[in-house]
């Protein structure tokens, strides 16, 4: 009875079920590929579903299974580290933000009203374009339109956690402020983060992709799925499979994410 | 009331808090409150809620919830200043100095902490130990007060609100402060709890020859403990003195009231 009490509802379990399986295919690419990713054959250029081909070939005579497989390496991995990388930075600000007093609150809070002031996805776009296109511009850019987001959450978190009386109790019996934060008001913060990271992992991933497929990205031959889409728009009518492959890979790890963040709010 | 000639462990004179906001007349919550502690007293105040004690306990441990500001008056702890707003009395430490265990143990502990780890936070912070020695000390002081060590480890929702405010005593008997503030600790507790806690508190001021100061609006409890007694009524401190002095009933309105609600209950001691 105590197991089934800790089981995560249906909808959760389908989530993360789908998303290790995303993370299982980037880790183990090289096995599980039928081909390489950049391998070209024009011999066999858009070809439609076959045996050889599970999921066809792309202009390049490229296998799509296999650069769908690679792919999840470069999307998965980018999207997950700038998610990370704002919750860390917002997190720290957040902290820092709820509990300093006179002008370092007065100057951290007007830093996190501003970054929210600014559109991300704008914000993204310059700090990747002007930095040219790589995977560390895109990470870097997407970082700058998220923290401030996770910033405003966790100062709030931090501040009503601050008022408790457990958290006072513990200052009158004086615990370091140090140890208040990361042993008594950091794990209560574990489920509301836990149910927005995923959720804001999701659109990370939809917009590394979308960035990506703008040409921000990593740059072309490396299989990533936002630039397959773009780079299949061309051939839609032809070979409509090309559109249908990256387009499920996004789909899928999105849905995962929104249903882990979904069941997550719920429980 | 009787001010010795050398230094207290703590004065208070005139202090007044209240809520302060530019343009606007200071709201004064509560005003002129006087006392002094020496070593080894228990200080008791008394009043009915709303009049002022739990405010009075939190400047003293400057612990004063957000708007409410010291507006006027003095604290003075082994000579020096305490909380003069900011600038803090350079050698003071807070919860080693003066402790003050909140009203309700059960939001007083911390419920994802196990109760154990929150006391020798408390104590590995205060003395410099390791974990280790952390553990033992906090144990020990465990065992003072009736819980064994194997309470350690629980959490506080797996312990009664007797076992819990026992933990908070535990705390006063490792942190061994040299005032203790405890502030309505009988409350919603059943007979033999209160009676076990008073005799707690009792001993620890008797065998460390630290001073207390209690909060109660029980002037009944407040009466077989302290040696001093402080009534409290709508913000101001209304009446002082022994507790032989204030049941005698020669002063306020509203110490008589009490009075005469304690012997409502129960037989004055």
């Amino acid at each position: 009875m105590k197991i089934l009490m800790h089981l995560p509802g249906p909808g959760k379990a389908a989530g993360w079920l789908i998303f290790l399986v995303l993370v299982m295919t980037a880790v183990a690419a090289p096995l599980l590929a039928p081909r390489t990713p950049l391998e070209t054959d024009l011999d066999h250029r858009l070809e439609p579903p076959s045996l050889f081909f599970p999921l066809g070939t792309d202009q390049l005579g490229r296998c799509v299974l296999s650069r769908i497989i690679y792919g999840a390496r470069i999307s998965m991995s980018g999207a997950l580290t700038a998610s990370l990388l704002s919750l860390a930075l917002g997190g720290i600000i957040g902290v820092l933000a709820a509990l300093a007093r006179g002008v370092p609150k007065f100057f951290l809070t007007a830093v996190i009203d501003v970054g929210l002031a600014v559109p991300g996805l704008i914000l993204a776009l310059v700090i990747a374009g002007l930095l040219g296109g790589t995977m560390a511009s895109l990470i870097l850019g997407l970082v700058a339109a998220n923290w401030p987001w996770w910033a405003r959450l966790i100062r709030g978190l931090t501040l009503s956690a601050w008022q408790r009386e457990y958290v006072l109790a513990g200052q009158a019996a004086g615990i370091k402020k140090t140890r208040l934060v990361t042993h008594y008001i950091l794990p209560q913060m574990k489920a509301p983060v836990m149910a927005a990271a995923a959720l804001k992992t999701g659109r990370v991933i939809l917009a590394f992709s979308g960035l990506s497929y703008l040409g921000l990205g990593p740059a072309p031959p490396a299989p990533e799925w936002g630039r397959m889409l773009q780079e299949a728009g061309i051939y839609m009518t032809r070979a409509p499979w090309l559109i249908m492959a990256p387009g499920m890979a996004i789909t899928l790890a999105v849905a995962a994410l929104n249903l882990i963040g979904k069941g997550s709010k719920r429980s | 009331m009787n001010r010795s000639k050398n230094i207290s462990l703590l004065t208070v004179e005139d202090l007044s808090l209240g809520i302060k906001s530019t343009g606007c007349p200071a709201v004064c919550l509560v005003e002129n409150i006087n006392f002094s502690l020496e070593p080894g007293m228990i200080l008791g105040i008394a009043g009915e809620s709303g009049s002022g004690k739990t405010l009075t306990a939190s400047a003293l441990s400057g612990l004063l919830p957000e708007p409410v500001r010291i507006l006027s008056g003095k604290m003075r702890f082994a000579g020096g200043p305490l909380f003069p707003e900011k600038t803090k009395h350079p050698g003071f430490k807070r919860g080693q100095d003066i402790l003050f265990l909140f009203q309700s143990p059960s939001s007083a502990l911390d419920p994802r902490v196990r109760v154990g780890i929150q006391i020798s936070d408390a104590l590995v912070q205060a003395f410099g130990w390791d974990r280790k020695t952390g553990r033992k000390q906090t144990c020990q002081a465990m065992e003072q007060v009736g819980l064994s060590a194997s309470f350690f480890d629980r959490y506080p929702f797996q312990l009664s609100g007797g076992q819990r405010q026992r933990v908070l005593m535990a705390m006063a008997f490792g942190l061994r402060p040299q005032i203790l503030i405890a502030d309505e600790p009988t409350a919603g507790q059943d007979d033999s709890n209160r009676d076990h806690l008073l005799m707690l508190l009792r001993e620890y001021t008797r065998t460390r020859l630290s001073s207390a100061i209690v909060i109660s609006h029980d002037l009944g409890v407040l009466c077989g403990l302290a040696d001093f007694l402080l009534i409290f009524f709508q913000g101001q401190q209304v009446e002082a003195g022994t507790p032989a002095q204030i049941l005698a009933g020669q002063g306020h309105a509203h110490t008589r009231e009490l009075v005469d609600a304690m012997g409502f209950f129960q037989e004055a001691p």
